[in-house]
């Protein structure tokens, strides 16, 4: 039987990027901005960059009792998340848990991909495993590909400029299973009821 | 569940525990949010449930 793709892609799918981190001279916007210009070049894809730098998120209470409207809203229509995650002591921003906890319900059966990176040999891999139980927990869906910024000092210049080209068929590997899980987890949502 | 931005029936596709809403006094409630989307313009919702409600 012929089967057609157009009938999973009646609507743009929407994958932001999430920069998970606010330190000072963070190198992990050079990949969170290569993550989304490479995203915005994939058909029928649209992207944003959501730096929790910029986000308003009091720390005087947590979970959903701070959720902010703008960031509910874009987790609400998204399809997709890619996380850009740098390894602090083996382990993940703070702030960024604190801004991921502050939603829930809008994450339910939607894909996630994860982006170390560390300025170390092992491009956030430590990082990357603390965040997959976080993220089966919030209902999102995990893909199997990572991209791993390793020695990140040395794969952008200090302007951004990606310096180490081996990196695109990655990001390639890693959007394309993003996107597939993407438009998989649409179509159950959509369409494939519990019961 | 019709949705509240086309007004078609939407797709109840989870159930899923909500660890969040831990009260320091009374413990975990257990809440269960039901998801739901939209065939139509794929708007997402959900809504609180008590684990009675579903037979939990």
């Amino acid at each position: 039987m012929a089967t057609t793709s157009a009938s999973y892609e009646p609507r743009p799918l929407y994958v932001p990027v999430i920069l998970g981190t606010v330190r000072k001279g963070r190198m992990s916007v050079h990949a969170a901005r290569l993550m989304h210009s490479e995203l915005a070049k994939r058909a029928n894809v649209e992207t944003e960059l959501l730096d929790i730098a910029t986000m308003p998120l009091p720390v005087d209470d947590a979970g959903q009792a701070i959720k902010a409207p703008e960031f509910s809203a874009r987790m609400n229509r998204a399809d997709a998340l890619a996380i850009v995650s740098p390894e602090y002591n083996h382990g993940y921003s703070g702030l960024l848990k604190h801004v991921l906890d502050s939603c829930l319900k809008e994450y339910i059966h939607k894909a996630v991909g994860i982006v170390g990176v560390s300025a170390g040999p092992f491009g956030g891999t430590r990082g990357i495993q603390d965040l997959l139980p976080v993220m089966r927990e919030l209902g999102l869906v995990t893909i199997f590909w990572d991209v791993n910024f390793a020695n990140v000092h040395k794969v952008f210049d200090k302007d951004g400029k990606l310096l180490d080209q081996s990196y695109l068929p990655r990001i390639d590997q890693f959007l394309k299973e993003l996107i597939w899980m993407a438009k998989a987890l649409r179509h159950g949502r959509e369409h494939i009821p519990l019961e | 569940m019709k949705c509240p931005q086309c007004g078609q029936a939407m797709n109840h596709h989870a159930n899923k525990i909500v660890l969040d809403s831990f009260d320091a006094d009374d413990g975990y409630r257990d809440e269960v949010a039901e998801a739901f989307s939209c065939p139509h313009c794929g708007f997402n919702a959900a809504r609180q449930i008590w684990p009675g409600e579903t037979g939990f």
